[in-house]
């Protein structure tokens, strides 16, 4: 009996501990792993939320343009296009394209996909304002309702993914798109498996399967990826970087992405509305030592605007007001402004009021947390108190408008489009100004923007632009984020593109 | 069963479903005292601006505006239908998202539960009877450190050595072969501590009982005694011991799942947290405690069962 | 194990314990550096004479970050235990004495808290209210303070039928009286045992919710929090987790041996 009960117990653990999924499948296999932020979606559905970008990310979802390391559209599903009036776009779209379930691409297809797209997400209308489209064989017509001189720009952003919106989508699987994988199952959050499409129009995919791991405890991931158990770990944040560097098992490719930290100064705060005291602020911020230490060098120190990625973006040309992380300069601009310790507190006052303010940040950025920390000391050296409070979802604390300073992380020009940040954030009512910044030099800028097509002009008018935000000192733009890639050297034909659209090819090989 | 024994059971199923009930009072007033405003968060997770007459509208159709006790009894109701209302996050039933957990950390709790018993029980007897000699004030020291070792400390150290430097085991639990191995044993390794002692004191107890001097009077063996008699003797507080343990295990695994990126019902709380995910919450500690209940009394009807001392001894206290 | 040796292990524990108090209430005149204060020019450093325990990711120093953080543990736990203790003990010994409905309905939400395992009642309490060490604070009292009237309730049950509290209230003794004098002094010891032995365990659930982002919150100098941040650097600059980790340990074992030694001082109290 007891050696029944024993071997009962043992075959019962043994059946708890197998592994679920033991893939032991033939072919080239890629393990890949990253965050919830690069690679949490929700569903495989390219019209809802912001899934589409996560499909592109994972090879599933293709656009008719594609941005190259430049942020300059290229033609992907489409093979050539003209621009025959100031709202017409007449788009050629490649012959040889199928969906994952053997439908060709067409015209027809692609107007019915952007219809349910656009019927579905939000986003869509705000990205382009296409007033209708005529599907004609391979060539589809856009007409736009107001003039889109960044349309291909647009058309590169995953939320205009082509998809085929006439069959069914699948509750697990999602849509049939036109990428070089499959999703052959599905876990939000946690596990996607893929396979790869045999019909794919760029040439047959090197890898068979692809497995994608959402891990979000970042020292986790290293270790699995210095384990063996993942070939590849995308978006590595910079800490782990150290551990990579000197390995020759190891590949780390990096690149100038548009990402950018900065903070936005509340403009309704009293003390803020004072420009020397937000210049002062802005001096005390160590851009240098947040890039190289914080950062380990995947960060360029930023005084300018845009990252200079961008053809409009870094200093050159622009006069700038802080240069320089200058905490003498700082304290000097806050007397000018008169603050001074009049109790002997430690911190500056005016007017019988402590300089005390409210930063929020996000709660899950390591980088911007360690950014308040080394901030927060700073500051105090100058005699300013920070109180630094961290959110999950930041912007239902900045659209409240209780914080005085916000530090934030965005991606300033996903598509090279020069509008996108602007219309997001520097004019007034738009959705992210939550500062109550308001310029009307800027607006009219914004207005001359939306109707120039030549690109020297636009890079004029945004260099004008960059200007004036400088000027205003309303905001302190101060680190332009490098995207980091880390893979084992067996991996080939790995290329990065700073964009964070896409990561799995068809290209991608690896040495057994 | 007689009578008696069925108002036994009628009178514990009764008491069962008050508990209940207080179980999900508490857990309704606990979302209903939470700061945020749920219809904001559901309606900003969509992006965009919404007014106010929108979220008010929204307030209005989802009931939020009515009084506490009304709020509570219909939620309450949908519970009953198995309704636990819709993740803000993922827009599915709450119950969708726990069914897709819950094996996943009933596989793990299990796993942990038996690696407990398995390191424990003989550790806990050889203890007893080696008392006060080398063993037992190995043991003393060994259970001393794993009982004030924080687990996820624990678990980030086992990791480090058993995954990164032994490669013994993976890092990434779920869907790898052995993936299960290390969040259990972080699981088991912290319990058993606590668990050998418990034994080992049991055990002591039972061996100054008379009928041991008179199975060593017959020439029975000592480790026939001890494995034998003394630990069937000893099964009914061990099996009340697991009951206990069982709610430190269902607690622990919020931080080990974590850890171990292990998708069970804790690593689901963790993350519904960080996005305030309030019915996800709701849901998960409604179910935690019904679990625990249940499985309490299920121990204690057993050991009613096993031994029927026990059930007239309560009955009388009554 | 005999008499002397164990209260020789009772005084040598109370003497740690007292050493750890004192040295986390007094520790802000030890620091040798402002535990908050970043250098970046000095971030990461290994240990040395200068850093006893290293510099931190962002040149902190740690060592003056673990006894910061020993003040922000300690004084945590010592004060949720103290609440605890009080309400417990309070409730308990109401429904004990008071019998009737006051103990019907205090007995049904004992039971009803005790019916959530101990750490999901924290982490749901914590995460409903929102991260932060108050809240925090108030999750684990949630958890704690039954074991507490359960006790208390038992015990006066207990002593309400002996003879001389029976005697004293048949001399006209009133209630308030009867409690504090009689019933209190002789409840209070094994409810002390139970708050001794549970300072080890909250200190431990402490840094458990703040590990997950559920108590304290950077950049204050707590050890659950110190250990969570400094996860990303567990291969590079190992130091960094480790000693608030050994601090954290060494801490919960003298709590816990010092629990122990006052359990088994009172066992053999009472025979």
């Amino acid at each position: 009996m007891k050696k029944r009960t024993v071997a009962a117990i043992l075959s019962l653990v043994v059946v708890l501990s197998a592994g679920s999924a033991a893939c032991a499948e033939e072919g080239k296999h890629l393990t890949a792993g990253a965050t919830t932020g690069f690679f949490g979606a929700e569903s495989l559905d390219p019209a809802y939320n912001w899934d589409s970008w996560i499909m592109s990310i994972y090879g599933i979802t293709e656009n008719l343009f594609r941005l190259n390391n430049n942020f300059e559209p290229q033609p992907w599903l489409c093979e050539s296009w003209e621009n025959t009036d100031d709202l017409t776009w007449v788009l050629t779209l490649r012959d040889d394209v199928t969906f994952s379930n053997g439908n060709k691409m067409t015209a027809d297809t692609v107007k019915k996909c952007f219809e349910r797209t656009a019927e579905q997400n939000a986003r869509f209308a705000d990205t382009v304002s296409i007033d209708s489209m005529e599907a004609d064989g391979q060539t589809l017509t856009i007409k736009t309702s107001i003039p889109e001189p960044t349309l291909l720009n647009d058309l590169c952003d995953p939320i205009m993914a082509v998809y085929d919106a006439e069959a069914p989508i699948d509750e697990e699987l999602g849509a049939s798109c036109t990428g070089p994988f499959i999703a052959t199952a599905f876990e939000a959050m946690t596990e996607v498996q893929l396979k790869k499409y045999e019909g794919y129009w760029g040439g047959e995919p090197k890898l068979d399967t692809v497995e994608l791991k959402i891990v979000d405890d970042q020292d986790a991931l290293n270790m699995a990826l210095q384990n063996g158990e993942l070939d590849l770990v995308a978006q590595l944040p910079a800490a782990g970087t150290d551990l990579f560097a000197d390995d020759d098992n190891f590949v780390m490719d990096s690149v100038t992405s548009t990402r950018t930290s900065f903070l936005m100064y509340n403009l309704n705060t009293p003390a803020l509305q004072d420009v020397r005291v937000r210049n002062a602020l802005s001096c005390a911020i160590d851009r240098e030592s947040f890039a190289n230490v914080v950062f380990k060098g995947f960060a360029d120190p930023s005084y300018g605007v845009y990252s200079a990625a961008l053809p409009y973006g870094g200093t050159d040309g622009l006069e700038l007001a802080v240069d320089s992380f200058d905490p003498e300069k700082s304290s000097e601009l806050l007397k000018e402004a008169g603050y001074e310790d009049t109790d002997g507190n430690g911190i500056v006052d005016k007017d019988g009021e402590d300089l005390s303010l409210r930063f929020v940040t996000y709660s899950y950025n390591t980088e911007f947390l360690q950014f308040a920390d080394m901030y927060q000391a700073q500051l105090a050296e100058i005699g300013v108190d920070l109180q630094v409070e961290t959110y999950d979802v930041l912007d239902d604390t900045m659209a409240s408008g209780e914080y005085d300073i916000a530090g934030l992380n965005y991606a300033m020009a996903p598509t090279g489009s020069e509008a996108y940040f602007l219309n997001m954030v520097f004019l007034p009512g738009a959705s992210n100004n939550y500062n109550g910044y308001d310029n009307a030099k800027v607006d009219e800028i914004a207005e001359k923007l939306a109707t120039a097509y030549e690109k020297d002009e636009r890079n004029d008018l945004m260099k004008q632009m960059e200007q004036e935000v400088l000027n205003d000192g309303a905001y302190a733009f101060f680190a332009n984020q490098k995207l980091i890639c880390v893979y084992n050297k067996k991996v080939t034909g790995f290329e990065i593109n700073p964009t964070e659209y896409y990561l799995i090819t068809n290209t991608i090989d690896i040495d057994e | 069963m007689n009578i008696r024994q069925g108002k036994y059971y009628i009178k514990k199923a009764g008491s069962f479903l008050a508990v209940l009930i207080g179980i999900t009072f508490l857990s309704f007033l606990l979302s209903y005292l939470s700061p945020g405003d749920p219809v904001e968060i559901m309606m900003k997770k969509k992006g965009g601006m919404v007014s106010e007459e929108v979220i008010q509208q929204k307030r209005e159709e989802l009931g939020l505006d009515q009084p506490m006790m009304i709020q509570y009894m219909k939620w309450l109701s949908g519970i009953a239908k198995g309704n636990f209302g819709i993740s803000y996050k993922s827009n599915k039933p709450v119950l969708t998202e726990i069914k897709k957990c819950l094996p996943y950390t009933i596989r793990l709790t299990l796993l942990s539960m038996i690696l407990t018993v398995l390191i424990s029980t003989p550790l806990g007897i050889l203890c007893a009877k080696y008392k006060d000699r080398l063993l037992d004030h190995l043991m003393r020291f060994i259970t001393c450190i794993f009982s004030s070792l924080p687990s996820f400390f624990l678990a980030l150290m086992l990791m480090y050595f058993l995954s990164l430097k032994l490669k013994l085991f993976p890092v990434i639990a779920k869907g790898n072969k052995n993936g299960i191995v290390m969040p259990a044993l972080v699981l088991s390794l912290t319990l058993a501590s606590w668990y050998i002692r418990q034994v080992r004191a049991i055990v002591l107890k039972e061996l100054e009982k008379e009928y041991i001097d008179g199975l060593l009077a017959r020439g029975v063996s000592e480790r026939k005694i001890l494995f034998h008699h003394v630990l069937r003797n000893c099964l009914t507080p061990l099996v009340t011991l697991l009951g206990i343990s069982f709610g430190t295990m269902l607690g622990g695994s919020t931080i080990v799942e974590s850890i171990f990126t292990w998708p069970g019902v804790g690593k689901m709380a963790v993350d519904a947290i960080t996005s305030r995910d309030y019915p996800v919450i709701q849901g998960y500690v409604v179910w935690m405690a019904g679990i625990f209940l249940l499985l309490n009394m299920l121990v204690e009807c057993s050991y009613s069962l096993m031994d029927p001392r026990i059930r007239r001894g309560k009955e009388k206290m009554e | 194990m005999k008499g002397w040796e164990l209260g020789m292990k009772r005084k040598i524990m109370s003497g740690m314990v007292i050493l750890i108090i004192l040295a986390a209430h007094f520790c802000r005149y030890m620091l040798p550096y402002d535990p908050f204060k970043t250098n970046m020019a000095e971030a990461a450093l290994p240990p040395s004479s200068s850093h006893w325990f290293g510099t931190d990711n962002l040149g902190r120093d740690v060592f003056s970050r673990v006894l910061q953080g020993s003040q922000t543990s300690l004084y945590a736990a010592l004060c949720v235990v103290a609440v605890v203790f009080l309400t417990g003990t309070l409730l308990g010994v109401a429904a004990g004495y008071l019998g009737g409905w006051p103990d019907a309905v205090i007995g049904k939400v004992i039971v009803i808290f005790q019916a959530f395992p101990g750490f999901i009642l924290a982490v749901a309490v914590a995460g409903m209210l929102g991260a932060g060490m108050t809240n925090g604070m108030i999750s684990l009292c949630a958890v704690y303070w039954t074991t507490y009237a359960k006790l208390a309730r038992s015990l006066v049950l207990q002593m309400k039928d002996i003879t001389y509290i029976q005697a004293a209230k048949l001399c006209g003794a009133n209630r308030r009286s009867i409690i504090i004098r009689y019933i209190l002094p002789n409840v209070i010891s094994p409810l002390v045992v139970t708050a001794a032995l549970d300072v080890g365990s909250v200190i431990l659930s402490m840094a458990g919710l703040s590990f997950l982002g559920l108590g304290a919150q950077r950049p204050t100098a707590e050890w659950g929090v110190m250990m969570s941040e400094a996860r990303n650097y567990i291969q590079t600059a190992p130091w960094i987790i480790f000693f608030p980790g050994l601090a954290l340990f060494l801490v919960v074992t003298v709590f816990n041996l010092f629990g122990d030694s006052v359990r088994d001082g009172l066992e053999k109290k009472n025979g």
